[in-house]
């Protein structure tokens, strides 16, 4: 007698729960929408060239791009089991223990301000051009600045997020208009034909290339966000992994072809003096000379734009720290409320408090806006971001050898590998940290910029320490974000059972 | 946790009153729980119709979660949502229908008593048909057992259900505000008196570190999850109060502690997520 087994119809419930649910392309499209490319093609690219003299850069955004894959293999597999929307924080706390987990909040929190507020520089100086002779002012650089401030500042309380569609669109306008960038750039070289040096590996091995790679692994940041989505993927196992290689490889295709592109037109051994001639202005007088017409204007816009999208995202990513930290009670409890509107109210004004600061800082001091902030900033943030990296690699590995919850590939090798790539990468960086500053050898800034890591990691070491004497409680909810108030981290695995996380190491 | 309020039924003499008991009567039928009174005709002939009701867990975190007058939230809509779906697995909880268990997932007690049972004791019907939803999800090979994802569908719906309760007995009403682009409708309280009677007891309650009914603590519980507490304590918002609020809280138990802190983590997740 046969039977047959027909699968029951999902209930009315389960359809529910799916209905909100994003797929991999709609993840991808959050995490895009906040890489910003206009902001690194015009901004970060040219300045790199000009700083570091290297024209390898190309090669280095997919070499980058291939570390970051591997970086993301334990990565991924750790989204699985701890949702956190502070993901290095949370797996360095579960990998390596609280101690080094509050010292990495604390490298995260310095880190994406330095990139949130170092992008208030270069966006007083790409505004005040396009914005001046509209209103027939010649406003400085830093009102634009402060006006930028100001209206990020009320967007973060106000919780104007990531509104989807608008951001969206934009950066699909500006993958377009890089694209366009790109292909008249090849079209127009500055040799018989389209020159691949800069794909040659040879172009990597000179000095000062750590430099170059913080500069690529800057333009990746934000790739990591796609571990806030896994609460809300449709099948986080497969759904988060996928957007985030597809992100990947997106980024690194893109800037890797731009950068290309750059050196085509302008002839390989030109492109760093080109580079440093026009500074963030390169993008648009390629686009003048080989395009003309409105292309520079559209582009100028663009850029502008693009710069104020990567604003409020970094802005949102500290407030969504701030807020997790301060659920656990690590933070004062006040940053770990809401306001009416959802919004991370006490992280969102402390945010805006430090670029208020460090923009009245800068005018006042009649310091350069875009090398001193914008470049300073964005770079020294990179790095610490590439710390964060290195550290969670070292994280994987260990929740991996305390929980032995995943294969060896992806528990140990990938991560391990990814542990040493990302390692010599960070000492190259360091040992150039000169160069990726555009500073002599002998200046203090290439020990106080990266010392300031080293510093506030110590910090949050010792932090740790007293809450763990004192607040014994406290210290057991860090890494915990959220769900501190449950005493567990959610494994997002079908939520069968939640596994319950022990306290790290001592 | 119960709170009176004047059905709108004014009669002029005794012969309409006789008409208005029934209509009065088929309003009430939702809720059996009610009691009905008829208060004597006072001097100018009027008599008014008093109905005595029951809030429940949910009801009041509405009510302190919205502003009496305007009918505003005071924190946001997915926070509101999920801090209500909280209060209607808690009321399930409360009355011993549903507990969690050490892996927090939602278990129907006493499921050999048969679903027709569970639905004659069910104390209201929101209540109720939820935990038909539970019941009929845990009779699936693969349905939705664990308490966020109970908590993420309840939230859906929760602020619906909870405000029909609401219109129901005649507390709050409807009305429609216009801002930019499309009208939306928000639902102003009738009668405060019941919101603040409440509100004033149980601060009382903190203050005096007088006992506090174990529902009332789940309220007290809630708030705190929904980050309703400045609302709840206003002008004793005060170091000292919210000690004796973290006190109080403390003693809450197994399973609306755990019920509490799971309501909380999702809040707390709901905040962090990009698309609040």
């Amino acid at each position: 007698m046969y039977t047959t087994h027909q699968a029951q119809p999902p209930s009315h419930v389960t359809k529910s729960l799916q209905r909100n649910k994003l797929g991999t392309l709609a993840i991808a499209c959050f995490v895009l929408s906040a890489a910003a490319p206009v902001t690194v093609v015009a901004g970060v690219i040219p300045t790199g060239f000009a700083t570091t003299g290297i024209i390898g850069m190309p090669l280095a955004f997919f070499v980058i791009g291939a570390v970051l894959g591997l970086f993301c293999v334990g990565f991924n597999a750790m989204t699985r089991r701890i949702s956190n929307a502070g993901p290095f924080y949370a797996y360095v706390s579960q990998g390596l223990g609280k101690p080094l987990g509050l010292a990495c909040f604390l490298i995260a929190a310095l880190a994406y301000n330095m990139l949130q507020v170092g992008l208030y520089g270069i966006f007083g100086v790409a505004v005040g051009p396009l914005l001046n002779p509209v209103f027939g002012t010649n406003l400085p650089w830093w009102v634009w600045a402060l006006g930028a401030c100001a209206v990020v500042a009320v967007l973060g309380v106000r919780r104007v997020d990531l509104n989807g569609r608008i951001l969206l669109i934009l950066m699909g306008l500006e993958i377009i208009l890089v694209l366009i960038f790109d292909a008249a750039n090849i079209l127009n070289p500055a040799t018989p034909t389209p020159s691949f040096v800069a794909f040659d590996p040879n172009a990597l091995f000179v000095a000062g290339v750590g430099a170059m790679f913080v500069v690529a692994i800057t333009s990746f940041v934000g790739f990591e966000a796609s571990a806030i989505f896994s609460e809300e993927a449709r099948d986080p196992a497969r759904t988060v992994p996928r957007a985030t290689y597809l992100c990947l490889g997106v980024i690194a295709v893109l800037y890797g072809l731009s950068a290309w592109s750059m050196t085509v037109t302008t002839g390989p051994d030109r492109i760093a003096e080109f580079a440093g001639q026009n500074g963030g202005e390169t993008l648009f007088v390629l686009a003048g000379t080989n395009l003309g017409g409105a292309w520079p204007t559209i582009g100028h816009v663009l850029f502008a734009t693009s710069v104020f999208a990567a604003m409020v995202s970094y802005h949102n990513a500290v407030g969504r720290y701030m807020f997790s930290v301060g659920r656990e009670n690590v933070l004062p409890g006040v940053f770990g409320q809401a306001n009416d509107a959802g919004a991370p109210r006490w992280g969102s004004i402390f945010q805006s408090a430090v670029g208020l600061i460090v923009i009245i800082v800068y005018a006042l001091g009649n310091l350069d806006p875009l090398v001193q902030l914008f470049f300073w900033g964005g770079t020294s943030g990179g790095f610490g971001v590439l710390l964060l990296l290195t550290v969670t690699s070292a994280a994987v590995i260990g929740y991996h050898v305390r929980n032995g919850s995943e294969t060896l590939l992806r528990g140990v090798i990938a991560p391990g590998i990814a542990f040493v790539l990302l390692l010599a990468i960070l000492a190259l960086a360091f040992a150039n940290f000169d160069s990726l500053l555009g500073v002599p050898e002998t200046s203090s800034l290439r020990w106080t910029l990266p010392g300031a890591f080293l510093i506030v990691a110590v910090i949050g070491v010792i932090w740790a320490v007293i809450l763990k004497t004192r607040w014994p409680n406290t210290y057991r909810a860090i890494g915990l974000g959220a769900n501190s108030a449950t005493g567990r981290s959610t494994s997002l695995d079908d939520r069968t059972g939640a596994h319950e996380v022990e306290d790290g190491l001592r | 946790m119960t709170g009176v309020t004047p059905l709108r039924c004014r009669v002029h003499t005794l012969r309409s009153l006789t008409r208005a008991v029934p209509q009065a009567a088929r309003t009430l039928r939702a809720d059996p729980s009610r009691a009905l009174s008829i208060a004597q005709l006072n001097t100018e002939g009027y008599a008014v119709l008093w109905a005595s009701h029951r809030l429940y867990l949910a009801d009041h975190l509405w009510l302190i979660g919205h502003d009496e007058k305007s009918g505003k939230s005071r924190v946001s809509e997915t926070v509101m949502g999920l801090g209500l779906a909280g209060c209607l697995l808690g009321e399930l909880a409360f009355h011993k229908k549903i507990d969690l268990t050490p892996d927090h997932d939602v278990k129907v007690l006493r499921p050999e008593s048969g679903p027709e049972r569970l639905h004659n004791t069910a104390p209201e019907q929101v209540a109720n048909t939820l935990l038909q939803q539970i019941i009929s999800e845990q009779t699936r090979p693969q349905g939705v057992t664990n308490v966020r994802d109970w908590l993420a569908y309840t939230s859906q719906f929760a602020h619906a259900w909870v405000v029909d309760r609401l219109l129901t007995i005649d507390l709050v009403e409807p009305y429609e505000i216009r801002p930019l682009v499309r009208k939306k409708t928000r639902y102003r309280v009738i009668n405060s008196n019941d919101t603040v009677r409440h509100a004033v007891q149980i601060v009382g309650q903190l203050r005096e570190r007088g006992p506090i009914a174990h529902e009332e603590n789940a309220f007290l519980a809630f708030c705190d999850a929904a980050g309703l507490n400045r609302w709840l304590l206003r002008d004793d918002d005060t170091p000292a109060m919210r000690n004796n609020l973290q006190r109080q809280l403390s003693l809450l138990q197994w399973p609306l502690s755990s019920l509490v802190a799971e309501t909380k983590a999702a809040i707390g997740d709901a905040v962090l997520a990009h698309r609040t």
